[in-house]
């Protein structure tokens, strides 16, 4: 269970008091600049906030670093990277945190590669792939972090955009593990772009407009109205094989 | 290919490229004592050596390749954290302002000791170039403190003290008379023939530094990545950034202190086993002070034989042969490009 209780991070969100139940994938929307990445920001302890914020009846607020890095992970927001590095060895970072054997080590590598369709970029550079390549490299080293046979004590999953720049059969990819995740327990926020995945794909939208939390309920209430009132666009809502799908038609 | 295959050959290449420059290290260290206006050929070497050769060996020639090895070494370990640290390709301990506030105090130190007419020992030139790194690490540290701990930020007030020390290091020429410019002057060059009277216990503080720093490859990866990064697999950002600039300022600080100015080692160094390797900092740290210390060592020699007469300054070697080398293999392979 996340909770967050008059949480702010001052001039950007809040304050905000929301909470989810642990196992469940929350989705965070919200037009640029809205506060999505400071939130998850604030939520991980990179930046400072105000308010409670617990997981499990835990204040995260009082956990070190190292100890965080075990409990939770999270996919920022992806930075330039210079100086070439083999991708094994970035997804491999992710274990770092972790006290493990190196055969558990590699087999779960071999795992969440395989299952994000990596096994091929094992031995190429890191800083000559393209965005999206690089932002699936960095999604596994996240996934990796929090992989429930290698860090059992994972309890949380940060994802700022870990959509940005893939393309259609990669995202679906993205989203499916996630859902399993979730199934074994882990409460995973990722902040997303796609009102029709986010529908689709998680259980509970978190709606943010100007730092202020505008909708927070499950994801089959979310609707045209409120997408217009937050993102200043009219759009058709439809349903196709039992499903609701927006379609953005023009701007209000 | 399986994981296991590929940790396995790259443990196979990282050791096969250190054994490598090893080897080439030792081969120019043998070159090193035997060259010079007395030579030394190698018959004498599996002949045993005569006195003289052997007082030549252990009082001049071995003295200044030990400092060839620990400065050169020391300054490409500088460039290769410098490099991850910063976030910038380009960076390396001149670009950060420590070698010019190093150079600014030892040239204040000779251009008051020719004011005054008082002789100033090279040990008092290297005490005061080491405090000017020592200030510079300290304002850069002081002022970078207030928000956040950026790279680009070190950066940028690196470079800005780099500048105002070049100004009143030109202020100081300027009003300088022409024997101190010249002193002044071979001094900023860089020379490997200043550090060869210091004993062996200066260097010791050195080497624990330089071995401390070889151990933070771990640290340096997730650096690498990015800061947040970094955080979020469970690293005190501030403490280790701290850590890091003061170790990268004493062993460039020493290395000013010693020898000079010698541009172009830590920047190029790095690069060059990056190029090499497609490795991280687990292969580009260690290997960074082997190649660093077998660069040098070369430009010194060269330095030593190419003018009959005397020698020429080491930072000049490196980089008139440097810049080209590095040039065509950023030409020829677009590693760099970012």
């Amino acid at each position: 269970m996340l909770s967050l209780v008059d949480f702010s991070v001052k001039q950007r969100v809040g304050p905000l008091s929301v909470s989810a139940t642990a196992g469940q994938h929350i989705a965070l929307l919200g037009p640029n600049g809205s506060g999505k990445s400071s939130l998850l920001l604030a939520i991980a302890g990179l930046i400072s906030s105000q308010g409670k914020v617990e997981l499990e009846q835990q204040n995260i607020r009082q956990w070190t670093m190292q100890c965080a890095a075990i409990k939770r992970a999270m996919l920022p927001q992806r930075t330039a990277q210079l100086l070439p590095i083999a991708c094994h060895q970035v997804i491999a970072l992710g274990v770092s945190p972790l006290n493990v054997s190196e055969m558990a080590i590699s087999s779960a590598i071999e795992q969440v590669c395989s299952r994000l369709e990596l096994l091929d970029y094992l031995e190429r550079d890191f800083s000559q792939l393209s965005g999206g390549e690089q932002q699936r490299i960095l999604l596994a080293k996240t996934l990796l972090q929090v992989w429930p046979t290698l860090n059992p004590q994972a309890r949380m999953l940060l994802l700022d955009e870990p959509l940005a720049g893939l393309d259609w059969h990669h995202q679906i990819t993205v989203l499916t593990v996630l859902r399993e995740l979730t199934q074994q327990g882990m409460t995973v926020l990722t902040s997303i772009h796609d009102f029709n995945l986010a529908v689709a794909h998680c259980d509970i939208i978190w709606c943010l407009q100007q730092g202020k939390l505008v909708f927070s309920d499950s994801a089959n209430q979310f609707d045209e109205h409120l997408i217009e009132q937050v993102f200043r666009l009219k759009t058709i809502r439809s349903q196709a094989e039992g499903q609701t799908v927006f379609i953005p038609w023009r701007v209000s | 290919m399986s994981l296991q295959t590929i940790w396995h050959k790259q443990r196979w290449q990282r050791q096969i490229w250190l054994t490598a420059l090893l080897a080439c290290l030792l081969i120019a260290i043998l070159i090193s004592l035997s060259s010079g206006s007395y030579q030394i050929g190698l018959t004498d070497w599996s002949q045993g050596l005569s006195e003289t050769q052997q007082q030549v060996i252990w009082q001049l020639r071995l003295p200044r390749t030990l400092l060839a090895i620990a400065v050169g070494g020391g300054l490409a370990l500088c460039g290769a954290v410098l490099q991850i640290l910063l976030h910038n390709p380009v960076a390396e301990p001149g670009l950060i302002g420590i070698s010019s506030g190093a150079s600014l105090l030892a040239v204040l130190l000779i251009f008051a000791g020719h004011q005054w007419g008082i002789e100033i020992p090279a040990w008092g030139i290297s005490v005061s170039a080491f405090v000017g790194a020592l200030i510079v690490t300290l304002l850069l540290l002081r002022l970078s403190q207030r928000g956040q701990m950026g790279g680009s930020r070190l950066l940028l007030l690196g470079v800005a003290i780099g500048i105002a020390s070049n100004a009143l290091i030109t202020w100081l020429l300027y009003f300088s008379d022409d024997q101190a410019l010249r002193e002044i002057m071979f001094w900023m060059m860089g020379s490997l023939a200043y550090g060869q009277i210091h004993p062996a216990y200066w260097w010791l503080p050195f080497i624990l530094v330089c071995g401390w720093l070889l151990c933070q490859h771990r640290k340096l990866a997730l650096l690498q990545l990015g800061s947040y990064q970094a955080q979020l697999m469970g690293l005190d950002l501030r403490k280790t950034h701290r850590k890091l600039v003061w170790a990268v300022c004493f062993i460039s600080g020493m290395c000013v202190a010693l020898a000079g100015v010698i541009g172009f080692i830590g920047l190029v160094v790095p690069h060059l086993l990056r190029l090499a390797g497609k490795d991280g900092p687990a292969f580009t740290i260690p290997a960074s002070v082997i190649a660093g210390s077998l660069l040098l060592l070369i430009a010194d020699v060269l330095s030593r034989s190419v003018v009959s007469a005397g020698e020429l300054p080491v930072g000049v070697v490196t980089a008139t042969i440097g810049a080209p080398v590095f040039i065509y293999l950023l030409v020829r392979r677009h590693a760099l490009a970012g």
